[in-house]
This record gives C-alpha cells, structure tokens and sequence, in this order.
C-alpha cells in the first residue's frame, strides 16, 4: 500500500507540465469567469472580485509565454511592443476586454488551436446550461425586455441582456461547425435554424438569427471549397477579404450617415439605429491613433433594465465591432485586428482546409453589428493567429 | 502547397495600399470636381414684419388689450400662409425693380419666398432664397410690402401691417451647395473601397492561378 502511495506521488512528481497545459487552465479559468460576468450572477459576485479573477488568468498566460514559449530575440521584442500597446489602449479607453484578448493571442502560440475549441465547446455548453437552468429555477434572473412600444417580449434566460445570449449560441454553433468542420450534415443545418429560430422566437434577436442562417450556406461552400469542388472553391477563395471589405462598410457607412439619405436611412432603420448611433459617435469621439473612452449607456444587466424602463432616450451604445475598436482602441490597433483576422482567413485558404475562412465570415458579419468580437467570453477565433492550427500538436485529443 | 516569402507579400501589400490609394484621390478627385461644377450659391434675405391692432383703440372693453393681442396672435399662421399665397406673389412681383424682375416670374417669386410666424409673437418673419443677394433682398421686401397693401383686402379686419427694418445685401446669408469637400470625401471613400475590392480580386486570382499550375 504504502509502496503504490510512493509510486503515484513519485508518478505525479514525474508529470510534465507544458506550455500547452497551463494554456489550457488559463483559457478554461479566464473563459469561465468572462462568461459568468455576461449573467446575471453578477447580482452575486461584485464586478470587481470577477475582474480581479481574470487578472489571475491573464498572469498564468503571461507565464506560459516568458517561462515556456523559449521566444528568441525578434519574438520577445515583438511581444514587448504588443504588450505595451495592449497597455496604452487598455488606459485610454479604460476597456479590459481587448487587453485580456490580447494576452491569450499573444500566449497562444504552439498551442493546439483545436484543443482550446474543444475546451470552448464544451465548458460553453456546460456554462450555458447551467445559467439558463440556473435562471429557470429561480435562483438568479431571467431578464426580460419588450421591444419598445410592441407586445414582443425578449428573454435572457439568465444572461444580461438577449442579444449577448443569442450571441453565445451563435460562437458555440461556430466553435461546434469549427470542431465538425467537413463532416457538417444536413441535421446539422438543421440544428442551426432551429436554434436561429428559437432565438427569434424567445428572444426576438434577430441579427444573430441571421448570422446563425447565413452560416449555412457559407459553412457548405467551404466544406464543398475543401473538397475541391471547383466553383465552391472558387467563391471561398474570396472568403480572406471579408474582414477588411466589412469593417471599411461598416466605418465609412457610419461616417457618411445623414437620415435625408434614403439608402442609408433604411440600412439605419433595419439596424435598430446602428448608422445614427455610429455617426453619432464618430462625431463626438472622433478617430485617434491609440483611442479614447466612450461613455455609454447599454441596455444589458440590471441597471440597463431600469434605464430601459425609466429614460430610454438616454441609451447610447456602439454596437459594431469595427467602428468600436477603431475608436476605443484607436487606428494602429484596429488595422493591427483586421490584419490579423485576413492573417487568419488567408492561410486558412492557402492550407485549402477552408474552416477558419468559413469562420472569419460570420464573424466578421456578426462583428459589423454586434460588439463580441474582442471578447473572450464569445469569440475564441482570433487566438488561431499565433496558435498551431494545422500542425497536429503531439499532446492527444481530449476527446 | 504554395508559399510566400515576406518578401512578396510585401510587395503585394505595397501594391495594394498604392493602388487603393491612387483609386481614393481619383475618387476624390472626380466628386469633387463634378460637385464644385455643379455648385451654386443661394442667398437668403429676411424681412421681418409686425401685423398688430392699435391697443390705444381698444381700452374700453374689458380684457380688450388682452383679447385682441391674443387674437392677432392666433391669427398670425394665416398670415403666414396668406404671405405665401401666389396672390401676394403677383402683387410683389409688380413691386420689383425692373432688372430683377426680367430674372423672377411670379411663380419664381412665390417659391422663393417662406413666412415663418413665431410663438407668442406678433412678428412674421418673411424670408427669400435667391440667386444674388440683391434679388434676395428685395424679393423679401416687396413680399413684406405686397402684404402690407393686400392684407386688408384679403383678410378684413386685420391689423396693421408694419414693415421693420429693411434687410441689406450684407444681411443676407449665403449657402453654396453641394459641398464640394464632402462629395470629395465620399468619392475618396468610394474610390477606396473600389481599390479594395480589386486588390482582394487579384491576389486571390493570381494565387488561384499559381495553384492550378
């Protein structure tokens, strides 16, 4: 007995800890708690215990990269210069969110891409579950909003606000297609426009409905690309350049918006106002090269509840991704983003496996309306950037 | 497989950025020019009026004062809406000089011209978009005029049309439209995007054609 107690401390003693392995804790921890900071368990825990926890994260990752990364001297520089800008824009705009996106970005290189959306998946699906359980019973709360002045009702189902809950279904059927990417079948599909259609039908969110439906067709082009079928091929080879072509829409779109344009008008009016509250934006804040604080006034969480009640003329938000981080995180970042999300898309089209392409897409689409696209509790993408994607790592599937 | 050295996506990148470049400032450019050739400059001149019975007349009745500034107050859209009317038009018409009147038929005077009453005021602000400052200026004034004499025909009862101060070619305000600078800026962006779209084709078609090969 006493021997087999010697033998597994001396076994434990024995374990080899990877760079890959405390990537993992860090990203399975950080994700945690970024998710639980978009439910309603915030009523439980103060924001500022939760955002102390991510620190905590974010240090494990900064380990990885200094203890085990083995950075030669170009990458160690390279490292620095991110990090320092990481830092600048994390001051100007007082925004965490792209600073602790940053850090696993940067910390995730010869990491298994495939593992963390594993990791993803699967800790996503469990989280959701719990909190819309959790909201079911009672025990924190499922908001619910109405849509201005009309009888369509809006649930949460425990997270702060429909949209964000609608978004998380829409980055855990990416991550999903990700994980099953050409071997996606027509059930599948299937499963993607139920889910579009509950979220539309519970939650009224209708941009992540149609990002989840126009998912389909551009997840099959891709996986028809992959097979080398040759108009597929051909129509998914232009997948790299939706980053840059929708971000430069979105900001241009904004910038230009006058409601005596009819055009324009419209788009604003299918938008929830987005164009009118982007313009407005631009105008007060203006573009810089490494940002500025936005005041804003957003409708999720508790307070957003009240004021949605109470003084719904004082709402302002920016909403798209693009027009966002170029003015919150200014210029440099911005393009520093778009490149490495084209980076992303590009090489996921030059190793002809189109599933990040297909990915980038949506995400991209999704990100011209909505403004997940630097937060780790949605989107896990961008790590791909520095992260083995198409190299199998020697550590096996924890599937 | 096919690979790329930094070297060549530089280059490419380098090509790109220029050729977006060149397409913005054509753009811009273009826009620009058609705007500033399309530009023309209106002039707006406003003559105020007060439309008001004589108080001194109207002691003895109780409330007299009150009720009748309350009245003229009330009345004070339609005369707006008389100022506007074409009759008006005609006889301000026959009040302008000759040089401007050869320019301005009446149904150019009358879609000049807009009165604009103000809340709790006996004033009517009678406003005229011209061409020149000039015709501006005495469109407004002859409209301002043209009420003075009809009004009590039109309208019996009305009070007493007061011309205020006449307005000057140096009062007017002045608006050239299309802004050249935003229509550059738009084809600037246009231009922009075009230069996108045609370097993303490129690249991707002459990868395409690299990997057939």
């Amino acid at each position: 007995m006493a021997n087999l107690v010697g033998k597994k401390f001396h076994e434990i003693g024995n374990w080899r800890i990877d760079g890959q392995i405390i990537y993992e804790i860090a990203f399975a921890f950080e994700f945690v708690v970024a998710f639980l900071i978009t439910s309603t368990y915030t009523d439980y825990f103060s924001n500022h215990l939760l955002h102390t926890l991510m620190f905590a994260g974010l240090a494990l990752v900064l380990l990885k990269i200094f203890l085990f990364d083995d950075l030669d001297l170009k990458w160690l520089a390279i490292d620095a210069i991110v990090l320092i800008l990481l830092l600048i824009t994390w001051r100007t705009s007082k925004e965490f969110s792209l600073f602790s996106m940053g850090i696993f970005v940067l910390g995730a290189r010869n990491v298994d891409f495939k593992r963390i959306i594993k990791i993803y998946f699967y800790v996503g699906m469990l989280l959701l579950a719990f909190v819309v359980i959790s909201a079911m019973g009672g025990l924190i709360r499922n908001l619910v909003y109405r849509r201005d002045m009309t009888n369509i009702v809006r649930q949460s189902f425990g997270i702060a606000y429909p949209t964000d809950f609608a978004a998380h279904v829409l980055y855990l059927i990416l991550a999903y297609a990700y994980l099953k990417f050409g071997k996606i079948k027509w059930y599948d599909y299937v499963v993607f426009l139920a889910a579009a259609g509950f979220l539309v039908k519970f939650s009224d969110a209708r941009l992540s409905a149609y990002a989840i439906i126009l998912a389909i067709p551009v997840l099959w082009i891709g996986q028809r690309a992959q097979k080398d079928h040759l108009l597929s091929r051909f129509i998914a080879s232009f997948y790299w350049a939706v980053p840059i072509v929708s971000a430069y829409l979105v900001i241009i779109a904004s910038y230009f918006f006058r409601p005596s344009n009819h055009f324009l008008n419209k788009i604003n009016n299918a938008s929830s106002g987005r164009l009118y509250l982007g313009h407005e934006a631009i105008s007060k804040y203006g573009f810089s090269m490494f940002g500025k604080q936005i005041v804003e006034h957003g409708w999720g969480g508790a307070n957003g509840l009240k004021m949605s009640q109470n003084a719904p003329a004082n709402y302002f938000f920016v909403d798209s991704s693009f027009l966002r981080m170029t003015i919150l995180y200014g210029i440099i970042m911005a393009i520093i983003i778009l490149l490495a999300m084209t980076k992303i898309s590009w090489e996921s089209f030059q190793k002809g496996s189109f599933a990040l392409a297909s990915i980038i897409v949506i995400v991209s689409v999704s990100a011209m309306v909505e403004q997940r696209l630097l937060d780790l509790a949605y989107d896990p993408f961008l790590i791909a950037l520095l992260a083995n994607v198409y190299t199998k790592h020697k550590a096996e599937d924890i599937s | 497989m096919k690979n790329y050295s930094a070297k060549e996506l530089i280059q490419m990148f380098w090509k790109s950025v220029i050729l977006i470049l060149v397409l913005a400032v054509l753009g811009g450019g273009a826009m620009g020019y058609r705007a500033k050739k399309q530009q023309h400059t209106t002039y707006s001149a406003s003559q105020e009026i007060v439309i008001s019975h004589n108080l001194n007349e109207n002691q003895s009745s109780d409330n007299g004062q009150d009720s009748i500034t309350n009245a003229d107050m009330n009345m004070m859209p339609t005369y707006a809406a008389i100022a506007e009317n074409e009759a008006i038009s005609e006889t301000a018409h026959k009040m302008l000089p000759k040089s401007i009147k050869k320019h301005y038929s009446v149904k150019n005077v009358n879609d000049s011209v807009k009165a604009v009453a103000h809340q709790q005021s006996l004033v009517l602000t009678i406003k005229a978009k011209a061409g020149s400052a000039k015709a501006a200026v005495e469109i407004a004034n002859a409209t301002a005029k043209a009420v003075k004499k009809d009004l009590p025909k039109l309208q019996p009862g009305a009070g007493t049309v007061t011309l205020l101060a006449k307005p000057t070619t140096k009062s007017t305000t002045s608006e050239t439209l299309p802004h050249a600078k935003k229509y550059a800026m738009v084809g600037a962006a246009m231009g922009g995007l075009i230069g996108i779209l045609i370097s993303f084709v490129v690249i991707t078609l002459k990868d395409l054609v690299k990997k057939r090969k």
